[in-house]
Protein backbone atom coordinates (compact mmCIF):
# COMPACT_ATOMS: atom_id res chain seq x y z
CA UNK A 1 0.00 0.00 0.00
CA UNK A 2 3.17 2.45 0.68
CA UNK A 3 3.32 2.54 -3.15
CA UNK A 4 -0.03 4.16 -3.98
CA UNK A 5 0.57 7.43 -1.76
CA UNK A 6 -0.43 10.09 -3.71
CA UNK A 7 1.57 13.67 -4.08
CA UNK A 8 2.39 15.05 -0.91
CA UNK A 9 2.17 18.64 -0.53
CA UNK A 10 5.88 19.50 -0.97
CA UNK A 11 6.06 18.42 -4.07
CA UNK A 12 3.16 20.22 -5.33
CA UNK A 13 4.07 23.51 -3.43
CA UNK A 14 7.47 22.78 -5.39
CA UNK A 15 6.06 22.38 -8.34
CA UNK A 16 3.50 24.60 -8.73
CA UNK A 17 6.58 27.37 -7.15
CA UNK A 18 8.43 26.60 -10.58
CA UNK A 19 5.72 27.37 -12.80
CA UNK A 20 4.93 30.75 -11.00
CA UNK A 21 8.55 32.02 -11.81
CA UNK A 22 8.65 30.74 -15.38
CA UNK A 23 5.03 32.76 -15.42
CA UNK A 24 6.93 36.20 -14.07
CA UNK A 25 9.56 35.69 -15.73
CA UNK A 26 7.66 35.25 -19.16
CA UNK A 27 5.30 38.49 -17.82
CA UNK A 28 8.74 40.38 -17.12
CA UNK A 29 9.67 39.95 -20.48
CA UNK A 30 6.35 40.28 -22.18
CA UNK A 31 6.01 43.65 -20.82
CA UNK A 32 9.19 44.81 -21.53
CA UNK A 33 8.78 43.87 -25.06
CA UNK A 34 5.52 45.54 -25.44
CA UNK A 35 6.86 48.64 -23.70
CA UNK A 36 9.84 49.34 -25.82
CA UNK A 37 7.32 48.81 -28.52
CA UNK A 38 4.99 51.41 -27.27
CA UNK A 39 8.12 53.29 -27.01
CA UNK A 40 9.15 53.19 -30.27
CA UNK A 41 5.51 53.91 -31.26
CA UNK A 42 5.42 57.36 -29.77
CA UNK A 43 9.03 58.13 -31.01
CA UNK A 44 7.61 57.57 -34.58
CA UNK A 45 4.41 59.66 -33.57
CA UNK A 46 6.55 62.60 -32.94
CA UNK A 47 8.19 62.63 -36.39
CA UNK A 48 4.86 62.34 -38.28
CA UNK A 49 3.79 65.47 -36.37
CA UNK A 50 6.75 67.32 -36.85
CA UNK A 51 6.18 66.26 -40.68
CA UNK A 52 3.02 68.17 -40.58
CA UNK A 53 3.88 71.10 -38.48
CA UNK A 54 6.93 71.40 -40.98
CA UNK A 55 4.58 71.73 -43.61
CA UNK A 56 2.30 73.62 -41.73
CA UNK A 57 4.94 76.60 -41.76
CA UNK A 58 6.07 76.10 -45.17
CA UNK A 59 2.36 76.40 -46.16
CA UNK A 60 2.18 79.66 -44.12
CA UNK A 61 5.24 81.26 -44.94
CA UNK A 62 3.88 80.94 -48.30
CA UNK A 63 0.62 82.21 -47.12
CA UNK A 64 -0.98 79.22 -48.21
CA UNK A 65 -1.99 77.71 -44.80
CA UNK A 66 -5.94 77.57 -44.37
CA UNK A 67 -7.88 77.00 -41.44
CA UNK A 68 -9.68 73.43 -40.80
CA UNK A 69 -8.36 69.94 -41.38
CA UNK A 70 -5.21 69.87 -43.03
CA UNK A 71 -4.15 66.18 -44.73
CA UNK A 72 -1.49 63.95 -44.53
CA UNK A 73 1.93 65.65 -46.19
CA UNK A 74 4.27 63.09 -46.18
CA UNK A 75 5.12 59.81 -47.73
CA UNK A 76 2.15 57.24 -47.68
CA UNK A 77 5.07 54.38 -46.47
CA UNK A 78 5.49 56.29 -43.39
CA UNK A 79 1.99 55.84 -41.84
CA UNK A 80 3.31 51.87 -41.94
CA UNK A 81 5.85 51.20 -39.23
CA UNK A 82 6.92 47.58 -38.38
CA UNK A 83 3.83 46.18 -36.85
CA UNK A 84 2.06 49.49 -36.92
CA UNK A 85 -0.12 51.25 -39.30
CA UNK A 86 -0.53 54.87 -38.13
CA UNK A 87 -3.05 57.90 -38.63
CA UNK A 88 -2.58 61.37 -38.71
CA UNK A 89 -5.23 64.16 -38.36
CA UNK A 90 -4.53 67.84 -38.04
CA UNK A 91 -6.73 70.49 -37.28
CA UNK A 92 -5.51 74.10 -38.56
CA UNK A 93 -7.42 76.94 -36.24
CA UNK A 94 -6.83 80.61 -37.38
CA UNK A 95 -5.09 82.60 -33.81
CA UNK A 96 -4.47 86.13 -35.26
CA UNK A 97 -2.83 87.68 -37.91
CA UNK A 98 -0.78 85.24 -39.87
CA UNK A 99 -0.69 83.14 -36.97
CA UNK A 100 -2.71 79.69 -36.44
CA UNK A 101 -2.42 76.53 -33.80
CA UNK A 102 -2.16 73.41 -35.10
CA UNK A 103 -3.11 70.76 -33.45
CA UNK A 104 -1.61 66.76 -34.65
CA UNK A 105 -3.62 63.77 -33.58
CA UNK A 106 -1.61 60.29 -34.07
CA UNK A 107 -3.12 56.92 -33.26
CA UNK A 108 -1.59 53.86 -33.79
CA UNK A 109 -2.84 50.65 -34.25
CA UNK A 110 -1.23 47.11 -34.07
CA UNK A 111 0.23 44.68 -31.94
CA UNK A 112 0.14 47.99 -29.29
CA UNK A 113 -2.66 50.54 -29.12
CA UNK A 114 -1.60 54.36 -28.54
CA UNK A 115 -2.25 57.82 -29.75
CA UNK A 116 -0.21 60.95 -28.97
CA UNK A 117 -1.31 64.73 -29.80
CA UNK A 118 1.07 67.92 -30.50
CA UNK A 119 0.26 71.20 -30.70
CA UNK A 120 1.98 73.99 -31.71
CA UNK A 121 1.53 77.55 -32.95
CA UNK A 122 2.85 78.30 -36.53
CA UNK A 123 3.32 82.11 -37.43
CA UNK A 124 3.76 83.19 -40.71
CA UNK A 125 6.90 84.86 -41.64
CA UNK A 126 7.45 87.39 -44.19
CA UNK A 127 9.11 86.04 -47.56
CA UNK B 1 21.22 -17.23 2.55
CA UNK B 2 24.92 -16.86 0.53
CA UNK B 3 24.19 -15.08 -2.81
CA UNK B 4 20.75 -16.00 -2.98
CA UNK B 5 17.68 -12.79 -2.83
CA UNK B 6 14.76 -12.61 -1.59
CA UNK B 7 12.24 -10.95 -3.78
CA UNK B 8 9.59 -9.36 -2.06
CA UNK B 9 6.89 -7.64 -3.55
CA UNK B 10 7.51 -4.21 -4.93
CA UNK B 11 11.06 -4.65 -4.80
CA UNK B 12 10.86 -5.91 -8.47
CA UNK B 13 13.85 -3.84 -10.86
CA UNK B 14 12.57 -2.46 -14.12
CA UNK B 15 11.04 -4.58 -16.67
CA UNK B 16 11.85 -4.33 -20.51
CA UNK B 17 8.41 -3.18 -21.22
CA UNK B 18 8.94 -0.41 -18.58
CA UNK B 19 12.35 0.69 -19.69
CA UNK B 20 11.16 1.04 -23.75
CA UNK B 21 8.18 3.18 -22.95
CA UNK B 22 9.87 5.27 -19.81
CA UNK B 23 13.10 6.17 -22.07
CA UNK B 24 11.42 7.29 -25.45
CA UNK B 25 9.18 9.97 -22.93
CA UNK B 26 12.31 10.89 -21.19
CA UNK B 27 13.97 11.67 -24.50
CA UNK B 28 10.88 13.30 -25.63
CA UNK B 29 10.55 15.59 -22.13
CA UNK B 30 14.16 16.27 -22.55
CA UNK B 31 13.90 17.24 -26.43
CA UNK B 32 11.21 19.36 -25.26
CA UNK B 33 12.57 20.95 -22.53
CA UNK B 34 15.77 21.70 -24.89
CA UNK B 35 13.49 23.18 -27.92
CA UNK B 36 11.73 25.37 -24.90
CA UNK B 37 15.40 26.87 -23.39
CA UNK B 38 16.71 27.28 -27.54
CA UNK B 39 13.76 29.15 -28.61
CA UNK B 40 13.35 31.59 -25.10
CA UNK B 41 17.25 31.97 -25.90
CA UNK B 42 16.46 32.87 -29.86
CA UNK B 43 13.75 35.28 -28.61
CA UNK B 44 15.42 36.86 -26.48
CA UNK B 45 18.76 37.76 -28.39
CA UNK B 46 16.20 38.69 -31.24
CA UNK B 47 14.66 40.76 -28.82
CA UNK B 48 17.45 42.50 -27.90
CA UNK B 49 19.27 42.83 -30.88
CA UNK B 50 16.23 44.65 -32.56
CA UNK B 51 15.97 47.15 -28.94
CA UNK B 52 19.11 48.06 -29.81
CA UNK B 53 19.16 48.87 -33.95
CA UNK B 54 16.25 51.11 -32.60
CA UNK B 55 17.86 52.56 -30.01
CA UNK B 56 20.35 53.30 -32.19
CA UNK B 57 18.35 54.62 -35.15
CA UNK B 58 16.27 56.66 -32.83
CA UNK B 59 19.17 58.07 -30.85
CA UNK B 60 21.28 59.14 -34.17
CA UNK B 61 18.03 60.25 -35.96
CA UNK B 62 17.39 62.84 -33.30
CA UNK B 63 20.47 64.39 -33.23
CA UNK B 64 20.21 64.56 -36.91
CA UNK B 65 17.18 66.11 -37.21
CA UNK B 66 17.92 68.21 -34.65
CA UNK B 67 21.35 69.58 -35.85
CA UNK B 68 19.09 69.61 -39.65
CA UNK B 69 17.03 72.47 -37.87
CA UNK B 70 19.51 74.21 -36.25
CA UNK B 71 20.94 74.69 -39.48
CA UNK B 72 20.51 77.86 -41.99
CA UNK B 73 20.38 75.66 -44.81
CA UNK B 74 21.11 71.95 -46.28
CA UNK B 75 22.52 70.74 -49.00
CA UNK B 76 22.52 66.95 -49.76
CA UNK B 77 25.37 65.27 -51.84
CA UNK B 78 25.32 61.84 -53.79
CA UNK B 79 21.91 60.97 -54.32
CA UNK B 80 20.91 62.73 -51.07
CA UNK B 81 23.03 60.21 -48.81
CA UNK B 82 25.46 62.87 -47.89
CA UNK B 83 24.41 65.99 -46.23
CA UNK B 84 26.05 69.03 -45.26
CA UNK B 85 24.48 71.38 -43.20
CA UNK B 86 25.53 75.49 -43.05
CA UNK B 87 25.74 78.32 -40.69
CA UNK B 88 24.98 81.10 -43.62
CA UNK B 89 27.98 80.53 -45.62
CA UNK B 90 29.77 78.26 -43.18
CA UNK B 91 29.84 74.56 -43.27
CA UNK B 92 28.96 73.48 -39.57
CA UNK B 93 28.06 69.60 -40.14
CA UNK B 94 28.76 66.90 -42.40
CA UNK B 95 26.84 63.58 -41.62
CA UNK B 96 27.13 60.43 -44.17
CA UNK B 97 26.77 56.73 -44.04
CA UNK B 98 31.00 55.08 -44.07
CA UNK B 99 31.86 51.30 -44.83
CA UNK B 100 34.38 50.50 -41.79
CA UNK B 101 36.79 48.08 -42.50
CA UNK B 102 34.58 45.07 -41.45
CA UNK B 103 32.82 46.12 -44.14
CA UNK B 104 29.62 47.43 -42.04
CA UNK B 105 28.27 50.49 -43.15
CA UNK B 106 27.86 53.36 -40.16
CA UNK B 107 26.39 56.90 -39.90
CA UNK B 108 29.49 59.37 -38.99
CA UNK B 109 29.32 62.61 -38.36
CA UNK B 110 32.08 64.88 -39.68
CA UNK B 111 34.87 61.93 -39.77
CA UNK B 112 34.72 58.71 -40.32
CA UNK B 113 36.01 57.65 -37.27
CA UNK B 114 33.09 59.11 -35.08
CA UNK B 115 30.82 56.65 -36.17
CA UNK B 116 26.79 57.48 -34.45
CA UNK B 117 25.56 53.45 -35.18
CA UNK B 118 27.03 50.73 -35.26
CA UNK B 119 29.52 50.86 -33.06
CA UNK B 120 28.16 47.82 -30.81
CA UNK B 121 29.62 44.61 -31.00
CA UNK B 122 26.08 43.32 -29.65
CA UNK B 123 23.79 43.70 -32.58
CA UNK B 124 26.28 45.48 -34.78
CA UNK B 125 23.85 47.89 -36.39
CA UNK B 126 24.12 48.40 -40.34
CA UNK B 127 22.49 51.42 -42.14
CA UNK B 128 20.96 50.71 -44.96
CA UNK B 129 19.44 53.50 -46.26
CA UNK B 130 20.22 57.31 -44.87
CA UNK B 131 19.58 60.81 -46.71
CA UNK B 132 17.86 63.97 -47.33
CA UNK B 133 16.24 65.01 -50.43
CA UNK B 134 14.01 68.42 -51.12
CA UNK B 135 10.25 67.16 -51.23
CA UNK B 136 9.22 69.67 -53.62
CA UNK B 137 11.73 72.61 -55.07
CA UNK B 138 9.28 74.65 -56.91
CA UNK B 139 6.17 74.56 -54.97
CA UNK B 140 7.54 74.42 -51.58
CA UNK B 141 11.12 75.04 -51.12
CA UNK B 142 12.55 74.06 -47.61
CA UNK B 143 11.09 71.53 -47.26
CA UNK B 144 13.01 68.65 -47.01
CA UNK B 145 12.46 64.84 -46.11
CA UNK B 146 15.34 63.35 -43.99
CA UNK B 147 14.98 59.60 -43.33
CA UNK B 148 17.37 57.19 -41.54
CA UNK B 149 16.99 52.97 -41.56
CA UNK B 150 19.09 50.71 -39.94
CA UNK B 151 19.49 46.87 -39.26
CA UNK B 152 21.27 44.52 -37.63
CA UNK B 153 24.17 42.32 -39.59
CA UNK B 154 22.78 39.36 -37.36
CA UNK B 155 20.38 36.68 -38.56
CA UNK B 156 16.57 37.76 -38.64
CA UNK B 157 16.86 40.97 -37.72
CA UNK B 158 14.00 43.11 -38.76
CA UNK B 159 15.24 46.87 -40.64
CA UNK B 160 13.95 49.90 -38.54
CA UNK B 161 13.62 53.29 -39.70
CA UNK B 162 12.67 56.70 -39.37
CA UNK B 163 11.50 59.43 -41.34
CA UNK B 164 10.39 63.05 -41.06
CA UNK B 165 9.94 66.44 -43.08
CA UNK B 166 11.92 69.67 -41.27
CA UNK B 167 11.84 72.88 -42.92
CA UNK B 168 14.27 75.73 -43.37
CA UNK B 169 13.10 78.66 -44.38
CA UNK B 170 14.76 79.82 -48.22
CA UNK B 171 17.35 82.33 -47.59
CA UNK B 172 17.44 81.95 -43.98
CA UNK B 173 14.07 83.23 -44.19
CA UNK B 174 15.33 86.39 -45.01
CA UNK B 175 13.53 87.91 -48.18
Amino acid sequence: MGRERGFVLLEVLAAGLALLVMAMCFHVFAGSAELREADACRVRAVFLARTQFSAAQAAANQKALLAGGYPWQGEAGDLQGGEEVYSVETDVAGAGEGSFKVVVKVAWQGRVRGELELEREVVAHGI
Amino acid sequence: MGFEKRIEKGESGLAALELMLSLPILALVFVGIAAMVTSAARNYMAQRVQAEVQQEVQQAFMRVVDDCMAATSLRSERDGQYIRLYDGDRLVKLYFVNEDSRRVRKLVENLANFPMTGNHEWAMVEVTSFGAEEVDPLSRPGLYRIWLEAKSTTAGSVPYGLATEIYLPPQGGHP
